[in-house]
């Protein structure tokens, strides 16, 4: 199992804040998974495509500036990752990706 | 129940501009919506070989908000928008990774349980009869 840690911020001028919601904006639970997901393509050099999600708990909201890392465990199996997204240590949100097995083991 | 058919009105979400996915409301009965929905070629997580499939997550948390503000409507004549969240992704699977935009989705919500503000519901998307993505999920509702 391999583990590494990504660090991002949440731009206030993100358009995923646009209508959601007036006035008090979060960052919609999906792109908790975007940010995921573009953290597992990081690492691995290359985008990979996602086949399930399971055990996704959005604990905390995001808001516009809020600065965030990414923590990822590869799992035994490779064609897995579990996150965990953190802000100022704090859990926010916590998840296991699934990705495809044709595609992840063709590139081994 | 399914008094409420059409478009899906600013009354039900509070979801605004490409963040509003569900667009109207198939038919609906107690514990079970069906509805379509779209994506905005201007959504941000759009691109031009359509949207990733995990966005159908937050139209089924839109439907099942929908369904919520549909039967509160019913039973108590209150037609503010729901607020709901969505707060757990138990399962979901993504048969297809990428969904069309500009393109009806028809999505499914069926409720398992609640313990509110907690609900527990199963999801599906399809296009055109193909099965695009199926999850179950909680929401927790606010208002």
């Amino acid at each position: 199992m391999s583990h590494g840690s990504l660090y991002f911020k949440v731009s206030e001028s993100s358009r995923l804040f646009e209508g959601h919601f007036d006035g008090a904006p979060i960052l919609p639970g999906v792109a908790h998974v975007a940010l995921a997901l573009s953290a597992c393509a990081n690492r691995a050099g290359r985008a990979r495509t996602l086949t399930a999600v399971r055990d996704l708990r959005l604990k905390r909201p995001l808001r516009p500036g809020d600065e965030v890392e990414v923590v990822l465990t590869e799992d035994v199996d490779a064609v897995s990752v579990k996150f965990e997204i953190r802000r100022f240590g704090e859990s926010v949100t916590v998840g296991r990706l699934q990705f495809d097995p044709a595609e992840e083991t063709s590139r081994d | 129940m399914t008094d409420q058919v059409g478009a899906c009105g600013p009354e039900l979400l509070p979801h605004r501009g490409t963040a509003r996915l569900l667009t109207e409301i198939v038919r609906w009965r107690r514990d079970f919506v069906e509805a379509i929905g779209e994506v905005s070629a201007a959504h941000p997580l759009a691109s031009a070989e359509g949207a990733p499939s995990f966005l159908g997550l937050e139209l089924g948390a839109q439907a099942a908000a929908a369904l919520e503000a549909l039967e509160r409507s019913a039973s108590t004549g209150d037609r503010a928008p729901t607020t709901g969240y969505l707060v757990r992704v138990h399962e979901a699977t993504f048969l297809m990774p990428d969904l069309p935009i500009e393109t009806p989705l028809y999505v499914t919500a069926q409720l398992e349980g609640a313990a509110p503000p907690l609900a527990i519901y199963r999801i599906t998307i399809a296009v055109d009869g193909m099965e695009f993505v199926r999850a179950r999920l909680s929401t927790y509702r606010s208002t």
